[in-house]
């Protein structure tokens, strides 16, 4: 009989580690995630049609094959300054409640694999700026992402 | 998807809507007509319709109370029960229960109450005749007049009850009614079951309990005695006595039931005699079937029966024979429906009555004959009668007694008609029939599939619209051509179809508002008989279609307004006779199309609206001051009724008075884009019309653009469009106002409202006069574009509704516009905070790709919001990328190296050229001359600043030299090495930032490109057809690069070399290779001769050669002189030929870098590339460039 030595705890106990997959991206200097579930497609950033009357971080509306999908400054939603764009610059398409929307993002980064059993809650103490929608925060390595609720995000639109 | 009662839900909750609406109607009907059979056969047919549907679903106490219902009405039926006043409120009280569970279904909830009170009620009414007393001459009237039933007319036969032997446990009369309905329900038989147990069994209760359960899955239990529900509590139960309905036989029920512990068990079947005389209760069908039926009937003529088989209970096969018995029948008839259905008879059946319809030519008693084989028990052939029941009345006039007297009196005994024949046509019938038209088969389509068909069309057409565009591209690009004028044919084509198919489409979604009028007919009578007015209410126009969504809405809206025009509009008969008016009030309901739009009209006849008092109320509430108030038109006072809270009800009554029913009204019309007009006239009437748009999903619509941002104004909201000078507009009290040909309206400027800065400094601007609520009002926008078709998205599916648009619409080429809501735009003026620090800078323009004349990118002052940061700074990292990209694919080997803003390259072609310069050049030329020229050239500038026009012009003389000249030339070429080795230092010091900079050069091109231009049109005229000149590529290239181009080293070139001599010094080259050349002057001369072989250039082919040359490089001096306003003269040109070296060398470009332009000759469909070399003094270039603002 074979006595398996495993780092990993989940194993031990017997419990199936459901692993979630997240698109992580970079907004000023941090790594973010959202669960890849929700995210529809990755774009080069487009020409934004403004609305008149809403709030400053939404840029405006553009067309997404003949769509009309608002899209949102997260920088600026995190209360902070505008993107600045730039080469590497992205709009993230998102698809939630039936709604699409996209996200200006700084920098895309890669797709990462996160155990349900590194993702923690964090509370106030952690990034004091987005932690109206930040619940938890996962860990891949060494890398610790903070993933987006995107019930919260949505309903500060 | 299952509903609240499982998958049924959707469909009894159709039905049921549509029975109880039915009942309604009917009982109204029945009312004015009290012995009509038809109707009271209709209320019949619906309540038992609705009983079984409840009790399908599971709504048991609903469909008990149906049947007690049904019991009532079974009385009346039978002329046992007069229909008077209190009958009929008993049965709406009634109805109006079931509608109660019947909404609660469809809010998702299963209402599933008993109804204890009603049913007491009804089953006293029926016990005692009447609540109120009934009034026996009305009952003679009508049973004296209600024929015997007789085959010729539809009315089954009269009940008699159903003898059920008597079994083991007593069943009082009413449960035998049941038991019989049941029975015929389930085609089962009734069956008595005792059962005992042995003295010592424990848990008896429990025992008798789990008997039932056992028995329940293969039938119904009746009644039990003891109760079910006693058995469980315990206690001593000597025996169960029940009654089972089943299909099971003795044997069956006999297996289950027994086990040890039985002591007796006693089995009998209930004997139904004279079946013959139960009610035939023939087949049910539903609209659709109906429908069908009638159609078939119509084209088949013939006769429609209502057949019940019955066959004696020991029959073998009973199945087998009914199958036999349709099939005899089928030889010259059509079965149309059968209870059970064909394919169940053919799998055996053990029910021994058959139930079918039949379309027959065959009179009764054929049928009769055939039908009647061996073993028939029973035979039952009713005629039956094909009347459009479901439909309510059009336009008719139910009146409403205000007395229940009236009711009596009012109608003397009105006889049916004699026996109308009912085989042949259809019988008449006392409710109007509809039009034939409603008739039609109809299929029910979920409205999401409808929606999305819409935007599909909407999609079609934008794209639509979008080929047109390419289409125009196509004509400037290619002028007209046959091809396409054929593909503007086609494209006219689609547009036709696709607007054709788009109101095709919307038609679906109408629907005739006659349902939503006659909801109201209930309303009416109810209202008049709470105020005690007399009302009747007339319905016109019930077949006008309004979209779906708009007729589910009005309901309500027509409903607070009718309900303020009997309430408060309508005098009692005695005002009404002070004012010599009929003592009878009208609600007169009305629906019809004005231009684009569908109204909806409620008019009353009562004392109308009352201006002052309104006006009054409005002052209190603060609405408006008295001031204003004298400029108020009637129409402004009467909207002041929509004002939330507001009424001038003396008194609140039970009906209305809140002030709060108009205000809703206004809301939900608004919601629909509608709006309500009211016209009254003190003591005459009042007038309501709701106004709605047809809910098209293309709106034309005036586009404006403010700051390049588009919008649309819907058409139907545009007045006009005109230009205003800045002092036309004034300002009164706050507010901007101008005259418009003696009228004076309210102006607004688009820019504040929608965010965006202040134009300052404009004397003159558009502006949109637009309609609100019967005004007018202009808006002052940037730009007009013009009128355009739009299909609106809603903003709502991905982000939410934004006050002041209506949505957004996808133009052809993908650009987003938004689409204005005057009525939105408008309570922002008052709402919105403007923000008057808003400011603008100039920021690149994002169209400038789209215009067809310059494409400089040309600046457009923009106001400083977010997004345009972010489209101007995308704009301009597109554009850098696309600059980089073109200068990429000039070259196919080595890449000119080009300036750009890139420090790390730069400073290598510095490097580079440093080091040339160092060393010494080998020349492969023999011409002396050249030596000296490549020794000068040697010592010439790097890139940073190209040759001089000085020392080229030197060699020009040093070519021409003598012995003399030779020394003298030496002499001054030393000294000029001298120089401009002093001038190289000086220039590799030179800052980076003072090359030529990509700005610089996109200058040069654009004036280069004026010069080809002119050039073009020149030769055009010239040559007498097109010659289309391209913008020069320019680029920096050096001798090396080009002659690399060059295939074929000693292919034959010849080239033109023109002097520019003034403020700018340099030379022009223009080369062409002997193909080439030979080529374009042929081309130009159109000449047939094939004398791209000859090696030399024909002189007609030189001199047409020349003349180009001419031509473009002087139009391009002239285009440089004139921007910047210098003096350049061409010379005259020199012809040099030779290898491309060679050629390339009469200009003496050498090592260094110059600017070489790729100009493209358009002509005849080919595309003819020759090369000019372009080398000023460079120093000269720049300070020409500099002036070229």
């Amino acid at each position: 009989m074979q006595v398996t030595e495993s780092n990993d705890t989940s194993e031990s106990t017997g419990q199936v580690d459901e692993i979630i997959q997240f698109l992580s991206f970079a907004v000023s200097n941090e790594i973010f995630g959202i669960d890849l579930i929700h995210v529809h497609e990755i774009l080069r950033p487009v020409f934004i049609t403004r609305v008149p009357n809403v709030e400053v971080y939404v840029l405006g509306v553009t067309n997404l094959r003949g769509e009309i999908i608002p899209i949102v400054d997260l920088k600026k939603k995190f209360e902070q300054d505008f993107t600045e764009i730039t080469k590497i610059s992205r709009i993230i398409v998102l698809e939630f409640n039936s709604k699409r929307f996209g996200l200006v993002v700084e920098e895309v980064k890669q797709v990462i694999k996160i155990k349900k059993s590194s993702i923690s809650f964090i509370n106030n103490q952690l990034s004091m700026d987005f932690n109206h929608m930040i619940d938890n925060v996962g860990r891949s390595g060494d890398l610790i992402v903070l993933l987006i609720d995107l019930n919260k995000l949505i309903s500060l639109t | 998807m299952a509903g609240i009662l499982g998958e049924y839900t959707e469909l009894f909750l159709e039905e049921s809507e549509d029975q109880i609406e039915e009942l309604n109607a009917n009982l109204l009907k029945l009312e004015s007509d009290h012995s009509n059979p038809d109707i009271i056969n209709d209320i019949f047919r619906a309540a038992h319709s609705l009983k079984s549907s409840a009790a399908f679903v599971g709504l048991l106490n609903l469909s008990d109370l149906a049947h007690k219902m049904e019991n009532l009405l079974q009385k009346i039926r039978e002329d046992k029960l007069s229909v008077n006043v209190t009958l009929v409120n008993l049965l709406f009280e009634c109805f109006d229960l079931i509608k109660v569970v019947i909404d609660a279904v469809g809010q998702g909830e299963k209402l599933d109450t008993t109804f204890p009170e009603m049913i007491t009620k009804l089953q006293n009414y029926e016990k005692e005749g009447s609540v109120a007393g009934s009034t026996p001459p009305t009952k003679s009237t009508t049973s004296s007049s209600s024929p015997a039933p007789s085959t010729p007319v539809a009315t089954p036969k009269p009940i008699s009850k159903p003898v059920i032997s008597e079994g083991l446990l007593h069943l009082d009369e009413l449960e035998i009614l049941d038991l019989d309905e049941e029975m015929r329900i389930r085609n089962a038989s009734a069956i008595d079951i005792k059962v005992v147990l042995k003295e010592n069994t424990q848990m008896k209760g429990s025992r008798y309990a789990l008997m039932l359960e056992l028995l329940k899955p293969s039938g119904v239990i009746f009644k039990t005695q003891p109760e079910e529900d006693d058995l469980l509590k315990g206690g001593e139960i000597n025996e169960l006595l029940l009654v089972y309905i089943t299909q099971l036989d003795e044997e069956e029920i006999n297996r289950i039931v027994h086990s040890d512990l039985v002591e007796e068990i006693k089995i009998e079947t209930r004997s139904v005699s004279n079946t013959s005389a139960s009610e035939f209760i023939p087949l049910n069908l539903d609209q659709d079937e109906l429908a069908e039926l009638e159609e078939e009937f119509k084209s088949r003529k013939g006769n429609v029966f209502d057949i019940r088989v019955v066959l004696k209970t020991d029959t073998p096969m009973k199945g087998l024979r009914f199958t036999l018995i349709l099939q005899n029948i089928k030889q010259n008839s059509i079965i149309y429906k059968s209870n059970p259905d064909i394919e169940i008879l053919e799998r055996g059946t053990e029910l021994n009555s058959l139930t079918f319809i039949l379309l027959t030519d065959m009179s009764i008693e054929d049928v009769k004959k055939t039908i009647s084989v061996d073993m028939v028990d029973y035979l039952n052939v009713e005629p039956r009668n094909l009347v459009s029941t479901a439909k309510p009345l059009s336009a008719h006039e139910t009146s409403t007694p205000a007395h229940q007297e009236n009711a009596t009196s009012a109608k003397p005994s009105q006889t049916p008609s004699a026996p109308a024949p009912p085989k042949k046509e259809k019988p008449q019938a006392v409710a109007a029939d509809k039009d034939d038209s409603k008739l039609t088969k109809s299929i029910k389509v979920s409205s999401e599939k409808l929606d999305q068909l819409m935007n599909n069309v909407g999609e079609l057409v934008i794209t639509n619209s979008g080929f047109q565009k390419i289409y125009d591209d196509l004509v400037r690009t290619f002028g007209d051509d046959t091809t396409l004028t054929e593909l503007k044919g086609k494209i006219d084509q689609i547009n036709r179809i696709s607007k054709d198919l788009q109101s095709g489409i919307m038609n679906t979604r109408m629907v005739p508002i006659g349902s939503v009028f006659n909801r109201f007919s209930r309303l009416v009578r109810d209202l008049s008989m709470e105020t005690h007015k007399k009302v009747q209410l007339i319905l016109l126009g019930e077949n006008t279609e309004l979209d779906k969504k708009v007729v589910d809405m009005i309901g309500e809206p027509l409903l607070h307004l009718i309900r303020n025009s009997i309430d408060h509009g309508l005098e009692t008969p005695e005002e009404r006779a002070k004012t010599s008016k009929s003592d009878m009030g009208t609600v007169e309901l009305n629906a019809y199309q004005g231009g684009n739009n569908i109204m909806v009209e409620i008019k009353d006849d009562g004392r109308g609206l009352n201006k002052g008092r309104i006006l009054k109320k409005a002052i209190e509430n603060g609405l408006v001051t008295q001031a204003d108030a004298q400029n108020l038109s009637d129409n402004d006072i009467f909207q002041f009724i929509f004002a939330a809270g507001f009424s001038t009800a003396a008194e609140v009554t039970d009906i209305s008075g809140r002030g709060v029913g108009m205000n809703v009204v206004n809301k939900l019309v608004q919601d629909f884009k509608g709006k309500i007009l009211i016209n009254s006239v003190e003591g005459q009437g009042a007038t309501f019309t709701l106004c709605f748009p047809q809910a098209l999903a293309i709106i034309p619509s005036i586009l404006v653009s403010m700051e390049e941002e588009i919008y649309a104004f819907p058409l139907s909201e545009v007045f006009e469009t005109i230009r205003v000078k800045k002092e036309q507009i004034n300002t009164l009290e706050g507010h901007e106002i101008f005259n418009l040909r003696g009228e004076v309206l309210p102006i607004y400027r688009l820019n504040k409202i929608i965010g965006l800065s202040d134009k300052k400094d404009l004397e003159e601007f558009p502006v949109v006069i637009v309609n609100f609520n019967s005004r007018k009002l202009g808006f002052i926008v940037d730009d007009m574009i013009g009128k355009h078709e739009t299909v609106i998205k809603t903003l709502e599916k991905n982000f939410r509704n934004i006050p002041g648009l209506t949505g957004a619409s996808i133009m052809g080429d993908g650009t987003i516009i938004l689409v204005l809501d005057i009525p939105g735009l408008i309570e922002l003026t008052n709402v919105i905070k403007i923000d008057d620090t808003l400011e603008g800078i100039e920021m690149l323009r994002l169209n400038s790709s789209r215009s067809s004349d310059n494409t400089v990118t040309e600046k457009i002052y923009k106001t400083i919001t977010s997004t345009n940061l972010y489209n101007s700074r995308l704009l301009e990292m597109v554009l850098s990328d696309k600059s980089r990209r073109k200068k990429d694919k000039s070259s196919e080997r080595k890449k000119p190296i080009v300036i750009v803003h890139e420090k790390e390259t730069e400073e290598e072609e510095i490097q580079e050229e440093i080091t040339i310069e160092s060393s010494i050049v080998e020349h492969d030329s023999s011409d002396t001359s050249s030596r000296i020229e490549t020794e000068i050239s040697q010592s010439e500038e790097p890139i940073e600043e190209l040759g001089t026009t000085t020392m080229q012009e030197e060699p020009e003389n040093s070519s021409e030299e003598d012995d003399d000249g030779r020394n003298q030339a030496k002499e001054m070429l030393k000294s000029f090495s001298e120089q401009t080795k002093q001038r190289v230092e000086a220039m590799i010091d030179r800052p980076i930032d003072q090359l030529l900079s990509n700005q610089e050069i996109r200058k040069l091109e654009t004036v280069v490109n004026t010069g080809t231009m002119n050039a073009g049109l020149v030769l055009s005229q010239l040559v007498g057809s097109n010659v289309d000149l391209f913008m020069p590529e320019i680029a920096l290239t050096d001798k090396d690069i080009l002659v690399d181009l060059i295939r074929d080293p000693y292919e034959h070139f010849f080239g033109l070399k023109i002097r520019m001599n003034g403020d700018l010094n340099g030379n022009l080259l223009m080369i062409f290779s002997e193909e080439k050349g030979n080529e374009l002057s042929n081309k130009l001369l159109k000449s047939n001769e094939n004398s791209t072989l000859a090696k030399k250039l024909s002189d007609d082919n030189l001199s047409v050669l020349s003349e180009i040359s001419n031509i473009v490089c002087a139009s391009i001096i002239n285009s440089l002189s004139n921007k910047a306003k210098v003096q350049i003269m061409p010379s005259v040109p020199e012809l040099v030929s030779g290898t491309f070296r060679e050629v390339l060398d009469a200009v003496k470009p050498e090592k260094t870098k110059f600017l070489s332009m790729n100009t493209e000759f358009v002509y005849d469909g080919d595309n003819l590339i020759g090369n000019l070399i372009f080398l000023p003094d460079f120093d000269e270039l720049v300070q020409l460039i500099a002036k070229l603002n």
